[in-house]
Order: C-alpha cells, then structure tokens, then sequence
C-alpha cells in the first residue's frame, strides 16, 4: 500500500506564498481564517552577516499523529494510504487536535466550528492527480510521492539530499520532509 | 470538493495586466459562476505554475469593492458626489463633450491615459493609441515612460540600440546578477527587465533551475530578496540605496585598468573607448567605497568575476526611479557590451518574438502642426520618442499655469493617475483644471473620485479577450463568465465610443471580431483558429533571428558608426553628458550630508511584490490577508533606537512631505535605510481595511520624494529621499464613496 508524503525543497522555494493561496482557491477557504499552510520567513544573525530562510508549513502527516489519538469522535483518520484526513461531518469542534499538533498545522474554522488541516488534496489523489499546491507552486519546489516506493521521486529525493523532518524529537514520524534546509533553522518555525 | 466544474475554460491571467500574454490559467465554471481556478499546464511560459495573484482570480472577479455602474459627477470636482446613469447616457455624454471640444479648441484639448493594469503593446494599448490618433491628438500622457520602463530603456537604446532592453539570459548563464536599485524584489510577479516579448512569471523558475546547474547568484540591493534567501545568493552587495551608478562605473574602472574587458569587441564594435578609460578613472574602488557603502574589495571581486565568466549576466530594475538616471542607464549597457556579454549566450540576449501582433495606430494620419503642439514636443527625449507620448511634467505644469494651453479632456484607462505620479497634491491641483475626465477602471480609485464620468470595467475573465504572443506562442484570453454587475469589456466600450463620435470607418464599424482579426494577422493564425486551440494555443514558425545571437550589425544600425557609444555624441549634441557620471540623488547622505542632522535616514521603495501588481488588488481578501497594512521594512536595531515595535505605526517624514506606514522589521535591510512599497491606499472591504489617503499624511511613498529634481533628459521621477521617523498612531481612513458600491 502506498504511504504518500511531499518533500519540500528549500533551495527552490521563495516564500512567494503561492501554495498558501492555491490552497484556499483549490479548496474554497475563505479569507481571514488561518487556511491549511502558511510560509515561515525567519531571519538570523546581524547584519550584513546573516541568513533568511523561508518555507512552507503544512501537516506533516505523521505516522503516529497525535491528531487521530485525541480526536474523541474518530473524525481525524488515517486513510489507507497513510493520508492523514479529516471527516468534518464528524467533527465536533472540541479542538484538542489543534491543541494536540506539535507543528500547529490544523486551524479552526469558526464559522463553520470544525477542525481543518491539509489532507494533501486526498479527492485529487484518488483522482490520480498530485496536491494542487504541488502542482501548483510557482517555483516548482515540492514533490508528492509514495515514501513506500524507494523508487518514488520523493523517496530518490530524500535518499539523495538527505531530507530531514521538522522537530523529529516529538516522535511524530512527519511524512514532510525538506532539503536543502539545517535542522535548526527548520526548528525557529514552531518556537 | 468533489463537485465537477460544468466548463472549463482556458485564458489568461489578469495579475500582471492584461492585455498581455500572462500565465495560463484554467477557469473552472460551476452553475455559471467562476469557482476555481488552476494554472494551465500547456502555456510554455508558466507550465501550470501560478503566483498568488493567479491563484486569487475568482476573489479579483467576485469583489464587493468593484465598480458596478456607469456613474456622473453631479457635485463639485473632488467632492465625490456622483449617481448612477445609463451606458447609453454615459457614452453619449461623452462622446459629445469630446466632439465639442475638439470643435472649439482643437484635437490636442484631449488626451488620453492608461495604467500598468493593461500592457504595454498589448491590443489594448494599440485599440486606445488609435482612439486618440483618430480624434486627431497626438497627447498619449501616461506615467510609465516617466516612472517606469521608459527612460532607462531610452538610454540603454543609445548606448546599445536594439530594439528594446538586452535581457538576462538566464538559461545558459554561470553567473547571475541581479542588480535592483531602490530595493525592488523580483520574483514570481515582476520585477525585472521584461516585454511582451520575454517572460515575466518564468524568471525566478529560470534562475533556480540554472542555480542548481550550479550558477552563482550575485544580489546587487540594500535588502536581501527572497530570490537570494536559502543560502542562494552567493555574494550579497547590500549596496547604499541611490548610488548605483557610482558601483557601475567602479567596476568599469576595475575592469578597464586590469585589461579584463573583451578587446575584440570593443576594438570591432565600440566607439568611444579611450575616452571612457580616461573618464572612469575617478571611480577607483576606494572612492567608491565611500559612496556606495561596498567595500573596495567587494567592488574589485565581483567586476572581475563578471568579466572573466564568458556567461554572465545582469537583470537591472525596471524603473530605478533617479534623478541620477543616466549615470546608471548608461553604465550598465556599457558594462554589459565591453566585457563582452552583449547578445551572447548566457549574457544579455535581445528575445525577439516570432511576430509582433497590431495593427495600424493611425499616427500618421496626426496633422504635423498639432504633434507639434504636443506637450514637452521640444525635447529630445518626446522627439527621440517620435513624439507618440507628450511630457507629463510638462502637461502637469501646462494645466496648471495654462502655458502654452491648457488640455480640456482627459480619459483614463485602468490608471491611478495621481497615485503613480509625483506629487500627488500637484497632480490632484492640475487635474482640478480639466473640464472634463472619464475614468474606466475595474474599481475605484484615488483618481476616479476626480472623474466626471466613472466607467466600470470588466475583468479578463468576463471578456471575449484578446491574442497575444509570447515568443512563438500564440494564446488567447477566452471569456470565463459574462461580465457581472454591468461592467463591460474596455476594447468594446472604446469600440463603441468611437462610433458615437462618428469615426466608425477607422474602427471596424463597431465589430469587435474584425478589430481581433486584424490585431492577430501578422501571425497568420485566424482569430477562429485561436479559439478553437483550446489550452494548447498555437505555435508559429520560429524565425531565424530568434535563435540566432551577436546580432550585431541589426542591433546596432541606428547608432552612430553602427557602434556601441562608450562616448555618446547624440547625448553630448543635444546638451546633455556624454557620458555615464555619478552625481547622487537629491538628497542622500554623500550628496546632502548637512540634511543628515535632521533627516537620519534613506527612504526608498520597492516595486511591485508577490501579492500586489503597483497599486493592484490590495481588495482582493486572499492576498490582502498576507499583507494587511501598509508598511515600510526598518531593520530591528534601527527601530530599537527609535523606540519602535514590529507593527508600530511610524510617521516618515522628507523635506518634502509626511507619510505613515507599519514598521516591518526585517534584519536583511540595511540599517540606515527604510524600505517603503508603492500603491498603498486601498482599503479592502471584506477584511475590514479602510481605504487611506494618498496625499501627505497618507500611505502613499510618492508624498516623500524630491519633485523638481529629476533626470535632465527623460524627466524620470526620483524614489530616494532622507527622512526622520517617529512612532505614531494610524492615519484616519477615508470612506469609500457609497454611491460607488
């Protein structure tokens, strides 16, 4: 069975926040709620002597996802390909998913009083499609793929450049992983 | 979710302007409403990528905050009273107020102008060149050739030739400078040298598949841009904002005085050469370290690994934006053609299309005396122009003073004509002089609350729209929905204006299909075939000359001996300087140090960014939502001296006037600079924004600047001042007009 994941490439990625508004256009999200990702701009050092990194963020799709253990109403799941979804239709809006996720990648929609997070365009992939923010992006700098498969591009990827995943401390196994990116400049995303 | 669309369409983005060959984009239509949308995988230049501003399309189109309405002025001019009218009444209106001036006072009474929103070269731009032709005026006054493209690409005509700017080749380049004065940020929208002839939304794909080809990436900006974040930009040149072209000629200096230059194609093609050795020689890297704040080594560096990499080359700022102008238009030409770079690949490449879509703009059929009499006609750059656009400071001083005649009419197409221009109370003065003002816009303006008549425009999306070429691509921008509210098609309205004002023989009697069929002739595709391509458009025959480089003896043969001119004698003839010198800004720290007591800082502004195109769809919630506030960049330990927070308000202030933007702290600027950005003044309804005002006080940068100092020859505007900050509270908003909404 496939275990989908993305790998996010740094060296290519601008922080134009193109997948931030891919998203809410794909899925229909309105403005002013927070949307499923958003783009990290965290600048180091003193100047002229100083790094700027930027990358997007968006539910890791971990393996052990404390989303799913918390959510009373089993409206969080994991589908059978590993996709992390959600089933709105049985959310009750008790919000210990959000609280629950070490990488704040889930938000409440008010209006609608239910959990959201990215499911990595789960209706596309069923399709045969790839995420719409993959497809998407305006410089190209995300790969979906079947981690299961070594084969996979994102697997090749991952192999070749040595992905990391974001805080692997917290023992969530992410399936998003990001090259061309030191481990502790990923981590001032999530302080 | 799972819902499938009713239609999919293909056409063109509206982000970037329309009108021109943008992104492809496939509309998805449900119950016929416009839900979605999704980058079109067949475009060549955008392969299914989208910016955030293609992604937004249905938020541009579903705004609340459009304009709905034909409207007419029924207060005073400026007191913002208008009620609505018919489209029969609107035109007819118009149409006879433009005879009966043209009657009593002559075609040169009107003028017409258009915005960024629609393109340059574009049918848009062809449709209303030829509107105003037929009226008999010649007085095409527009700000682009004043703020924007135009008069760096006058020098860069000079020095080089060419048809148009000499452009990155990015895809065979080793080594890749990006060179933005004034702090511009490139990247997925503009921000660069482009036309219709190159791409625009490719450019940052282009540069990051060529960096991990492993080209260099130099930054050339006093803040660090995104496209050099990630540990990309190999060297940064965090360069003092306003002295660019004392950098340039530093490196001309380094690489003349080390023999680096290309000595056959200096020797062959260049005239002028022992002249400009002599002349560079007060640009040492130690003199120029003073100015420019790079440290004579870096300066050194970086000239010589440009001269020694065979592919390198330089994207400079579309709109610089100086009044030392020439020092830097010239320059960087001439960097680019002595070392050797100039139309070879992986250098500076002149991109031809296959074709060039148009048709006949009837300025010919302009009565000689009365291009004579079109504003600022005596100047060289308006002459060197082929005087097809009038002098914009000139006409601003002509409505004012009403020497030597005061313009009766304007029509605005898609401009915020005193947002753009400087200095917006001026402007707003002149414009109160006119008898009479049609604005057509997709939303209001600051400029259309001046307007008598308010047209309200559609969007690409709601238009049967027109061919455009890219290279050798043909595509068309196929109509998504019908036009919503009562909002039509500007090409139609003017289409229809011109026949209420009796020239329908010039315009195709009204029909819109014959004006479509004309524009895309000379490609030799049928309108009825463009259609019918669907996603994929049409590839035309590529030429010859597209592919072929060191086009030389084509390039060259308008200039002097058919040689690049190191030594420009058309300048030195008409009184200006033969060649490129640093003279600074009006007021900067090495040009005006006695002005630092009061006013500590440099104050620049970026060009357009990833959420906005100038002052663009800042109503649109998706983007806004990324960028709520007007802001200005400061870095943090500037702001600590000032006792200010990230998101304080500041009040900015130049000798010349007062602004308020939001401190964005950022650590990649340099610490004596603020970064401000153009085009703030729209408020954004859906998020609760109010609209503020665009004169002193405002949000509006242009208030700041220096208006009487600007480039000698092409008047360019200045975008670089000294200013005092302070924390402050937030400029009152300004009420939407209501009759509007």
């Amino acid at each position: 069975m496939a275990r989908y994941g993305l790998v996010i490439n740094v060296k290519r990625c601008i922080g134009c926040n193109s997948c931030t508004v891919a998203c809410k256009n794909w899925h229909q999200i309105e403005a002013g709620v927070e949307g499923r990702r958003r783009v990290v701009d965290v600048t180091s050092g003193r100047y002229p002597r100083l790094s700027k990194w930027i990358f997007p963020i968006s539910c890791m799709q971990c393996d052990e996802a404390p989303c799913i253990t918390v959510c009373p109403t089993e409206a969080t799941f994991r589908r059978k390909d590993g996709i992390v979804a959600l089933d709105a239709a049985k959310c009750i809006g008790c919000k210990q998913c959000i609280d629950a996720c070490p990488y704040h990648a889930r938000y409440f929609d008010e209006k609608k009083g239910v959990a959201d997070g990215c499911d990595l365009c789960s209706s596309r992939i069923d399709g045969g499609l790839q995420p719409y923010c993959v497809e998407s992006c305006a410089t190209r700098a995300m790969v979906f793929g079947d981690l299961s498969d070594p084969q996979s591009d994102a697997s090749r990827l991952i192999r070749s450049e040595k992905g990391i995943q974001l805080s692997p401390q917290k023992g969530t196994k992410p399936k998003v992983y990001y090259i061309g990116i030191l481990g502790s400049a990923l981590e001032m995303s999530i302080v | 979710m799972g819902e499938s669309p009713d239609r999919i369409v293909s056409t063109l983005c509206h982000g970037c302007s329309y009108g021109g060959y943008n992104c492809g984009i496939l509309a998805y239509v449900k119950h016929g409403k416009m839900v979605r949308v999704a980058g079109n995988p067949y475009n060549p230049l955008s392969e299914g990528r989208l910016c955030p501003k293609g992604q937004s399309a249905v938020q541009w189109v579903y705004n609340e905050q459009r304009l709905k309405y034909p409207l007419m002025r029924i207060g005073e001019r400026g007191e913002e009273k208008f009620k609505r009218i018919s489209w029969d009444e609107a035109l007819n209106l118009t149409a006879e107020k433009l005879k009966a001036i043209k009657e009593a006072y002559g075609p040169e009474y009107i003028m017409l102008s258009k915005g960024q929103s629609s393109s340059w070269l574009g049918l848009h731009h062809f449709l209303w060149m030829r509107f105003l032709h037929g009226i008999g005026s010649a007085n095409l006054g527009w700000w682009g050739p004043y703020v924007c493209y135009g008069p760096q690409l006058m020098y860069h005509k000079l020095v080089i030739g060419g048809p148009t700017y000499a452009r990155a080749d990015y895809d065979n380049a080793d080594l890749i400078i990006e060179w933005f004065t004034g702090g511009g940020t490139g990247g997925a929208s503009r921000g660069g040298v482009e036309t219709t002839d190159t791409n625009m939304r490719s450019v940052p794909v282009k540069i990051l598949d060529r960096l991990e080809k492993g080209a260099r990436l130099v930054i050339i900006n006093p803040q660090l841009i995104p496209i050099g974040a990630n540990g990309r930009a190999y060297k940064w040149l965090p360069v003092r904002p306003g002295t660019d072209s004392a950098l340039a000629l530093a490196m001309i200096n380094v690489i003349i005085k080390e023999g680096l230059y290309d000595k056959d194609f200096v020797g062959k093609w260049c005239d002028g050469f022992d002249k400009l050795k002599e002349h560079v020689r007060q640009y040492s890297p130690e003199e120029v370290e003073k100015i420019t704040d790079i440290p004579a080594k870096d300066i050194r560096a970086v000239a010589r690994e440009y001269a020694k990499t065979k592919r390198a080359c330089i994207r400079v700022s579309e709109s610089p934006e100086k009044r030392d102008l020439q020092g830097f238009a010239m320059a960087i030409p001439i960097l680019i053609a002595i070392t050797g770079h100039l139309d070879r690949p992986g250098g500076n490449v002149w991109f031809h299309p296959a074709c060039r879509l148009g048709f006949d703009t009837l300025v010919k059929t302009v009565p000689e005396e009365t291009k004579a009499r079109i504003f600022g006609g005596e100047k060289f750059y308006i002459k060197f122009r082929g005087r097809t656009t009038c002098d914009l400071t000139s006409t601003i001083e002509a409505l004012i003073t009403g020497r030597p005649y005061r313009p009766k009419a304007m029509l605005w197409f898609g401009t915020n004509f005193m947002g753009t221009g400087r200095n917006p109370a001026l402007i707003a003065k002149a414009v109160k002089k006119l008898e009479f003002i049609v604005a057509v816009d997709v939303v209001p303006t600051q400029a259309t609350r001046y307007a008598d008549i308010i047209l309200p425009a559609a969007t690409r999306y709601e238009c049967d729209g027109e061919p455009t070429i890219w290279q050798d691509h043909l595509a068309i921008a196929n109509k998504v929905i019908e036009p919503l509210w009562e909002a039509r098609n500007e090409l139609e309205v003017t289409l229809d204006l011109a026949c209420r004002m009796g020239m329908e023989m010039d315009f195709w009697n009204g029909d819109y299909n014959a004006m479509l069929e004309e524009f895309v002739r000379p490609s030799g595709v049928t309108i009825e075939e463009l259609r019918a391509s669907g996603p994929k458009g049409i590839y035309v025959p590529r030429t010859e000359l597209m592919d072929k480089r060191e086009r030389y003896e084509m390039v060259f043969e308008n200039l002097p001996n058919k040689k690049v001119q190191l030594y420009n004698s058309t300048l030195e003839q008409n009184g200006y300087d033969a060649m490129p010198t640093y003279k600074g800004e009006p007021e900067d720290p090495v040009t005006t140090p006695h002005l630092l007591k009061e006013y500590p800082l440099i104050f620049t502004d970026e060009h357009s960014q990833y959420y906005n195109h100038h002052s663009w769809m800042r109503n649109v919630p998706w983007l806004r939502e990324l960028r709520k506030d007007p802001y200005a960049k400061i870095n943090p330990e500037t702001a600590r001296q000032y006792g200010i927070a990230d998101g304080d308000w500041m009040e900015i202030e130049s000798p010349h006037g007062m602004m308020k933007a939001v401190a964005l702290f950022f650590a990649g600027l340099r610490p004596d600079t603020i970064m401000g950005q153009h085009g703030w003044w729209q408020g954004c309804t859906a998020l609760g924004l109010p609209e503020y005002p665009g004169f002193n006080g405002g949000t509006n940068p242009n208030v700041l600047y220096n208006y009487e100092q600007r480039d000698p020859m092409t008047e360019n505007l200045t975008k670089n001042t000294l200013v005092r900050i302070r924390k402050t509270t937030p400029p009152d908003g300004v009420a939407p007009l209501k009759e509007m909404m």
